[in-house]
């Protein structure tokens, strides 16, 4: 499984990426779950040409079904598929799923993710300031879920 | 390989040492005790110790004041050595009339052991003995706090050279050679064109090993320059600090302000350690985000998902004649079954969907834990500018006092935050490996090291190319690789061997206090309570981890060497020294203490009980000639005159 960051999105966390306080995951995900929340996938072009890390950091593993849950969330909304559409439900999660992976997401699920993650970075970048320290990010980005979506 | 200190004889050295021998026998005590008063020689002892084993040239103003007295023109210290059991004289011959010195040795080896020119140990010793190296072991105090000091890599170096890995780095340039010696080869054979193609591809490799080389040292330029900027940089927040306490009433507002600032920021961590557990966790970021992760568990829930029947059932039900419901199954209908079997899931992902499902349909969350945690940050955050502004405030009411020396300080702080600032870009421009960071930061191979790493890689291909020798440098590259990769992962490993040693020691030496090693990097780097960096570390404390360190290298070496120290103890509170004095003897086959009387006390009577404890007293009489006692009657009721006064 190979996560890539969005082109921006190393400058933007630079100066809060301290391991294991704050990972270059964290940035990730936090813009994976903008993305996936807001249903917006970004484009190829946007990202940066090497994967930045194989596979979730420990703290992340407890949550591959989750994110992978979240992944076919998204992707039945963005697709429009109705909700007791089975078998079109059924041939997406055929379409990202694979077991033998430890994110149990397939290599269309994980470019999805990056997708996600690269247009969850956009509205990020939109509505922050690069963050100079974590305990600012945190509260920003407690913000941007809370003030800015609750408004949507 | 053993080495043994037999004895030592001085000839015309000052303090005294006009013909001394001191003699520890062909198989010496573990322990030897020579208590020497101040002013009889033991600096000036171990000064020729060191210069001896590590067979230092010493300057002409060394030699001279190395004289006894101005009537006398030669002199000579004499050293008596055992390595492997074979007995080593060497001597070490002063010339006070023109300043130089000399060395001469007596190996067994030479038939009548008469004395060669030079100092002449085995290979293996002199490579080891270098005059860094001989001050671990000829203890010298200074180095206590050396081997703590981030940029003189005092204690990686003594690994490196204990444990041979500088050997790995002799072998690296081996390769080097061999692969440049098989490309003149190579040139020297080839044709005009060719030859010529081998002249640009080695002048572009030289140039780039030029750069290279440039920016290595800018590299260091810049960070020493960092390391010089960031201690004034605390100097000038000390000094700040000490302006403000010169008034009374700013000192105690400063230092509840202070004491504020610390609570904020360990409240901060303990915040952001448990917002940072939110965040990871997907439904506690929204209640959204759980409302639709219930929604989907329940949803694959009611349409009966994943379904039962899996891709390999119909898989399997293609290779059969018939159908279940017993029509004949035909070629056309066989492959639209195994192109429909594909729309199902497999085995493996139904039970993978299954798992998911559950952890869909179970996920829960506090909704108002992330606004909770978030608002105390907020909090904190809001408190902690505040409190940034009220100490800001303290040196502004100083100022406005007519402090001047306070705002020119304060001056200077700015300067130096911006400087440190800059100085932080230019290193990662300097030095980024990350592709993304090199370009956003305009490094090219003329200002990035890693990239001009890779111009040399690159020129040195051609050039190996055009001389028809890649295919050798490839396989050298590999090799210098392997010995690279070889030696980082053996230091790493030993400096953690040593690193658990060490601490191990530390807790008998100083059990009171949670001093220990939190790394050795290029130094020994510090920790007390596990939490931050120890830096205020007092004279003893820094004597008991030089000691904890030293010991533990010495120790597990491949080497057995002497352990030769003077005043053991004499910064150590007597506790810390009857730990010292049990503990040291332990780990060492030979150790020399030049000791004065005051460090009996606590140190030298932890050995009264042990066995194989030489005690020797050196002492010089009221006409300046020195005297040498065998015993420890007379070494315990010496009294020196010091102690007479």
């Amino acid at each position: 499984m190979s996560f890539i960051l969005h082109q921006g999105a190393r400058t933007f966390f630079r100066a809060i990426i301290a391991p294991p306080k704050f990972l270059m995951f964290d940035a990730y995900y936090c813009c994976l779950m903008a993305g996936l929340d807001a249903r917006l996938i970004g484009s190829a072009d946007e990202l940066e040409g090497e994967v930045f890390v194989n596979g979730y950091p420990d703290d992340f593993r407890a949550q591959a079904e989750i994110i992978a849950g979240l992944l076919l969330d998204a992707e039945l909304d963005r697709k429009d598929i109705q909700e007791m559409d089975k078998s079109s439900i059924e041939r997406e999660m055929v379409k990202l799923i694979d077991p033998t992976s430890a994110t149990r997401l397939n290599i269309e699920g994980n470019k999805l993710l990056n997708l996600y993650a690269a247009a969850g970075f956009r509205m990020i970048q939109e509505r922050m300031l690069p963050p100079a320290n974590v305990d600012e990010f945190v509260v920003a980005y407690h913000a941007f879920w809370h003030r800015n979506n609750d408004q949507n | 390989m053993e080495l043994r200190v037999l004895g030592w004889k001085y000839k015309n050295i000052r303090g005294g040492l006009g013909d001394v021998t001191v003699a520890l026998d062909s198989s010496p005590s573990r322990w030897t005790l020579i208590q020497m008063p101040n002013g009889t020689g033991k600096t000036t002892t171990m000064l020729l110790f060191r210069a001896v084993f590590a067979g230092e040239q010493l300057t002409p103003d060394e030699v001279l004041s190395l004289r006894a007295s101005d009537s006398v023109m030669e002199g000579q210290f004499e050293l008596r050595l055992s390595i492997d059991d074979k007995p080593y004289r060497i001597q070490l011959r002063l010339n006070f009339q023109n300043g130089t010195c000399e060395y001469w040795t007596a190996r067994s080896e030479l038939r009548g052991g008469g004395l060669e020119e030079g100092l002449l140990l085995p290979r293996e010793l002199k490579r080891l003995l270098t005059r860094d190296f001989t001050r671990l072991f000829v203890f010298d105090g200074e180095l206590a706090k050396e081997i703590r000091a981030v940029g003189k890599d005092r204690a990686s170096n003594a690994i490196r050279t204990l444990y041979r890995l500088d050997q790995l780095e002799v072998l690296i340039l081996q390769v080097d050679r061999l692969v440049k010696e098989q490309q003149e080869k190579s040139a020297s054979i080839s044709t005009a064109t060719e030859r010529k193609g081998v002249t640009r591809w080695r002048r572009a490799l030289d140039a780039a090993k030029a750069k290279r080389a440039e920016l290595s040292a800018d590299l260091k330029t810049l960070q020493k320059k960092q390391k010089e900027r960031d201690s004034r940089q605390r100097t000038v927040e000390t000094l700040i600090s000490g302006r403000i306490e010169q008034d009374h009433s700013l000192k105690q507002r400063k230092d509840v302000l202070v004491r504020e600032k610390q609570d904020i920021e360990r409240d901060l961590v303990e915040r952001v350690h448990r917002a940072m557990g939110i965040v990871r966790t997907p439904a506690k970021l929204h209640g959204r985000v759980l409302q639709r992760l219930v929604a989907l568990g329940n949803r694959l829930t009611h349409l009966k998902l994943p379904k039962t029947i899996s891709a390999e059932f119909f898989k399997e039900l293609a290779e059969q004649s018939h159908c279940v419901c017993g029509r004949a199954i035909t070629q056309p209908v066989r492959e639209a079954i195994l192109v429909r079997a594909d729309d199902y899931l497999a085995e493996d992902q139904i039970l993978v969907i299954n798992k998911m499902k559950l952890a869909l349909r179970e996920s829960s969350a506090d909704e108002n834990e992330f606004p909770e945690v978030a608002e105390q940050m907020t909090q904190l955050l809001r408190g902690l500018r505040k409190n940034r502004t009220a100490q800001d405030q303290l040196e502004l009411e100083r100022v406005e006092a007519g402090d001047t020396e306070l705002e020119q300080l304060r001056a200077e702080a700015n300067e130096l935050s911006r400087d440190l600032e800059e100085m932080a870009t230019s290193l990662e421009r300097l030095t980024t490996k990350d592709a993304i960071r090199q370009r956003l930061l305009g490094a090219t191979n003329e200002t990035n090291l890693p990239l001009c790493e890779a111009e040399v890689k690159r020129c040195q291909e051609k050039h190996a190319t055009a001389t028809k020798t890649l295919q050798f440098v490839l396989q050298a590259d590999v090799v210098k690789d392997l010995v690279s990769t070889t030696s980082d992962l053996t230091l790493q490993a030993l400096r953690e061997r040593l690193r658990v040693a060490t601490n191990q020691k530390l807790e008998r030496l100083v059990p009171s206090e949670p001093l220990r090693v939190a790394r050795i990097g290029g130094a020994l780097e510090l920790e007390s309570n596990g939490l931050t960096s120890k830096t205020g570390v007092s004279e003893g404390q820094s004597l008991s981890v030089a000691y904890a360190f030293l010991t533990s290298l010495l120790s597990e070496a491949p080497y057995k060497l002497p352990f030769i120290v003077d005043s053991p103890a004499v910064s150590l509170d007597t506790e810390v020294r009857r730990e010292v004095g049990e503990l040291i003897p332990e780990l060492f086959d030979q150790m020399i203490m030049f000791v004065i009387s005051s460090e009996r006390e606590g140190f030298a009577d932890a050995f009264y009980p042990r066995k194989d404890v030489r005690y020797i007293t050196l002492w010089k009489d009221g006409g300046n000639v020195a005297h040498v006692r065998d015993g420890q009657r007379f070494f315990r009721s010496f009294h020196s005159r010091e102690e007479a006064e």
